[in-house]
């Protein structure tokens, strides 16, 4: 936070805009814990975005490369990483939701934002699981 | 950026709407297809309805991821070093959506 600003400043342009504070100032909440969560959970996404884009360009023009993405993906790690992304696809989903009703004006009370941020955990975990176990059955592994 | 803040909220909100019924399509679509061969995948992508909905995924989610990692850039990241990254988080975005488009639409409908 320091370094950050110091060449525009010394430039004398524009003022050097405000940062928000890193994770260490805060105490832990679960409503602070949902907030850096869904932030991590999105990060994860748009970084998964890239193994989705290579499976569409194998399954459409490369039947090597589908064959290599398929057989990593069901490799314990692959079956691992695809739990951690349902996991995180199903917080940042149901946390998206919970700003959208904020965003309506709903639920921003403490209580129920306490209750919804640890109902997105809940939630997660659950889906994760029926996820995999579907998944998994589907694929003939369960 | 100030003049851009009300569209990227709307845009950010809309987005994130339509992207729920796609999500659960995408996540039944993955389950249904789990083990599937090269040439079941294939034929399943090929349908029109899929490519459409795909596609729009593809669109819609990157529209999305854009704009939220860009307001993650602004809130951590100082002002030297933000221009650079807006440009690679809009590059990484805008390649994402070319290549998931152009493999789905080349499938589908080539």
């Amino acid at each position: 936070m320091t370094s950050a600003p110091s060449s525009s400043s010394a430039k004398k342009s524009s003022p050097p805009t405000a940062l928000s504070p890193h994770l260490q100032i805060w105490k832990f909440t679960v409503t602070m814990a949902a907030s850096i969560t869904h932030r991590a959970c999105g990060g994860a996404l748009y970084g998964g975005t890239l193994i989705l884009a290579i499976w569409l360009f194998a399954t459409a023009k490369h039947p090597p490369l589908y064959g290599i993405i398929s057989d990593l993906l069901a490799s314990p790690l692959g079956l691992i990483f695809l739990a951690f992304y349902s996991w995180a696809l199903m917080f940042h989903m149901f946390n998206g939701v919970r700003h959208l009703f904020w965003d309506a004006g709903h639920g921003f009370d403490l209580p129920t934002a306490r209750r919804t941020a640890m109902g997105a955990y809940i939630f997660a975990t659950i889906m994760m699981i029926i996820i995999m176990v579907l998944g998994l059955k589907s694929a003939g592994i369960l | 950026m100030a003049s851009k803040g009300t569209p990227k909220f709307i845009v950010q909100r809309c987005s994130a709407v339509m992207l729920l019924p796609l999500t659960v399509w995408f996540l039944i679509s993955l389950i249904g297809n789990a083990g599937a061969g090269y040439l079941d995948m294939r034929a399943w992508l090929s349908a029109p309805l899929n490519a459409i909905i795909m596609f729009l995924l593809i669109i819609i989610g990157t529209v999305h991821m854009r704009i939220g990692m860009s307001e993650i850039i602004e809130d951590y990241i100082g002002r030297d070093i933000r221009p650079i990254l807006m440009l690679l988080n809009t590059a990484f975005a805008v390649l994402i959506a070319i290549i998931s488009a152009w493999s789905v639409l080349t499938l589908a409908f080539l």
